[in-house]
């Protein structure tokens, strides 16, 4: 306390951001361009190991849901697919679960072990929608459906492996599965980031390819887009970049699903427009979302899980009502 | 040059040919129409020309290259699609969507785009290209869903009922604007249900007409030709007539009127 006290008469700003997360977290790092460097202080600390971490992190697991998301819609061509809905983010809890739980995860090697899990199960999940939502004339109902069934199949393992879990690795676990960005570091970051923007850049690539499906499979085709080379390539695209999101931060439903939707409604629907548009907003939203978590409950912090998830499911519900219209 | 060869395809689904030993030969330039009653197979044809089906029989060809051999963006220059639905739904802006169909060529956006307002000029709907596509009537679409077609730039373009669900004036304009296209020297293949549409092409006498049934095709005729009545009667299992008006051609079910049953 003394060490910050001291400190705070020597940099005003930076502490007085540090304090603020919701400032600090947005215009920290603004503001320390016009600070001086100092010496390694309290401030700094906060700044440099906390909320720096977590703002990159929130830009890149809310960037890698944002985008995500919209690539699976176009996918899918249907405006309620998203990593959520069609089983990708339950089946790559699932396999990040069940390697937390057989290996301790606190070793980047252990991470990667996690990841692979992760993805592996995503993939798993995600092919079972695909195939079952695609191959009957693409009804919106049957992909919510079958998405619903593999869901609640991969929570009841879930849960099941909780149960024979031993005691410590459930507590390991508890926090993760709420999602949230408050255990990231710049070890789990410099793993995570270029492997990410490399996921990134493959999904964005397939632009022109996606803009082509949604206009309908056989047309489609007939433009010279190799559909099933395209669609496996983004699903397992969109799995590996939700599986190392997942691995990270835990499931953090929903932004995948609202972000395109407003991306969409604000700046049209051509995707070259929505896939980058929906990863810079999913960025801006998650962070937002992280910085509402420290400030709803007072001396509390919320997983900023549960915070999407409390957006994100009246969205969802109010997006299937206004489709009946 | 033959453009298109389709040499003795035949299709199996379950014990049932949906094709059976098809044969056709489109030439370079010219202006083919498959007709015949639902469930003839003409879409099964369609299908398998486009690569979509994989006959169990026979072989594709295009400009003498087995369609098998081709990759997918190769098959994208031989041919292109106007399919009957199209999703045009989406909130963006006809260029864009014109644009999309330029997916074979590896060209910057700037150039799909000066492509695409080419292939909006060549049918009169330039004027449209900022405007949203989900906000267009339904003549105005199918006009920028033909010239996405003619955006792709390929050798053979094949229509699936290029009039459906429109109004009779809007049918006819459509037909009409095939007809330039024929002026062009455009190679088409187009798939209706209504003989009668072609009368609104450019040169309709010059249209061969493709008479399926049953997964076969029944008979082969210019559309000028006088056995053409003859051949869609037994086609389609009613007498025909047929009928000048307007400088028209018509071919017309019959129907007896004492009786209110084809006589």
């Amino acid at each position: 306390m003394t060490a910050i006290s001291s400190s705070s008469r020597g940099s005003g700003r930076a502490l007085w951001a540090a304090r603020l997360g919701l400032v600090a977290l947005l215009l920290g790092p603004l503001l320390s361009l016009f600070v001086p460097k100092l010496p390694l202080h309290a401030s700094d600390f906060i700044l440099y190991q906390l909320r720096y971490p977590r703002l990159i992190a929130g830009f890149l697991v809310g960037g890698t849901l944002g985008l995500a998301g919209a690539a699976t819609q176009a996918l899918f061509a249907n405006p309620l697919a998203t990593p959520s809905t069609t089983g990708t983010l339950a089946g790559a809890t699932l396999g990040a679960l069940l390697a937390m739980v057989v290996i301790p995860s606190s070793t980047l090697g252990g991470y990667s072990v996690v990841v692979l899990s992760a993805f592996v199960l995503a993939m798993v999940a995600s092919l079972i929608v695909a195939l079952v939502a695609l191959g009957h004339g693409r009804r919106t109902s049957d992909l919510l459906l079958v998405g619903i069934a593999v869901t609640l199949a991969t929570t009841a393992l879930a849960t099941g492996l909780e149960d024979i879990a031993d005691s410590r690795a459930i507590v390991a676990v508890a926090r993760w599965s709420l999602g949230n960005l408050s255990q990231v570091g710049f070890d789990k970051i410099r793993y995570a980031a270029p492997l990410l923007l490399l996921l990134w850049c493959g999904i964005l690539l397939q632009a022109r390819a996606l803009q082509n499906l949604i206009l309908g499979d056989e047309v489609a085709h007939a433009r010279g887009v190799a559909v099933g080379k395209v669609r496996f390539t983004v699903l397992s695209l969109v799995a590996a970049s939700v599986a190392v999101v997942v691995a990270w931060c835990g499931p953090i439903a929903f932004i995948g699903l609202i972000v395109p939707h407003l991306v969409r409604l604000s700046m049209g629907a051509s995707q070259r427009i929505v896939l980058p548009g929906s990863l810079f907003a999913g960025a801006g939203m998650l962070i937002l979302c992280d910085a509402l978590g420290k400030i709803v409950v007072p001396g509390r912090e919320l997983s900023v899980g549960v915070i999407t998830a409390l957006i994100g499911a009246p969205t969802l519900a109010m997006l299937v009502w206004s489709r009946r219209s | 040059m033959t453009a298109l060869l389709v040499d003795a395809v035949a299709l199996k689904k379950g014990s049932k040919f949906l094709l059976d030993g098809v044969s056709l030969r489109v030439e370079s330039g010219e202006t083919v129409a498959l007709v015949g009653p639902n469930g003839s197979g003409k879409t099964t044809l369609l299908r398998c020309i486009l690569g979509l089906e994989r006959p169990c029989h026979g072989k594709v060809s295009f400009a003498g290259k087995s369609s098998l051999r081709l990759t997918a963006k190769e098959r994208a220059q031989m041919v292109a699609f106007l399919a009957q639905h199209t999703n045009t739904d989406e909130a963006i802006s006809v260029i864009e969507y014109v644009a999309t169909a330029r997916f074979r060529f590896n060209e910057s956006r700037a150039a799909s785009e000066k492509s695409a307002y080419q292939a909006l000029a060549r049918v009169g709907a330039e004027e449209l290209a900022r405007q949203p596509v989900n906000c267009l009537s339904g003549g105005e679409r199918q006009r920028i869903a033909l010239s996405a077609l003619l955006a792709q730039d390929a050798r053979i373009q094949l229509l699936d009922e290029p009039a459906n669900h429109l109004d009779p004036a809007r049918q006819a304009q459509s037909y009409a604007l095939l007809g330039e296209m024929q002026l062009l020297q455009t190679t088409m293949v187009i798939v209706t249900h209504d003989v009668n549409l072609l009368g609104y092409l450019h040169w309709p006498e010059q249209v061969r007409v493709l008479g399926m049934s049953s997964g076969k095709i029944a008979f082969n005729l210019l559309y000028g030709d006088d056995a053409l009545v003859g051949e869609l009667s037994r086609l389609y299992g009613v007498p025909m007539q047929r009928v000048e008006s307007a400088g028209h051609t018509f071919i017309l079910p019959i129907l007896d009127a004492a009786k209110g049953t084809f006589t």
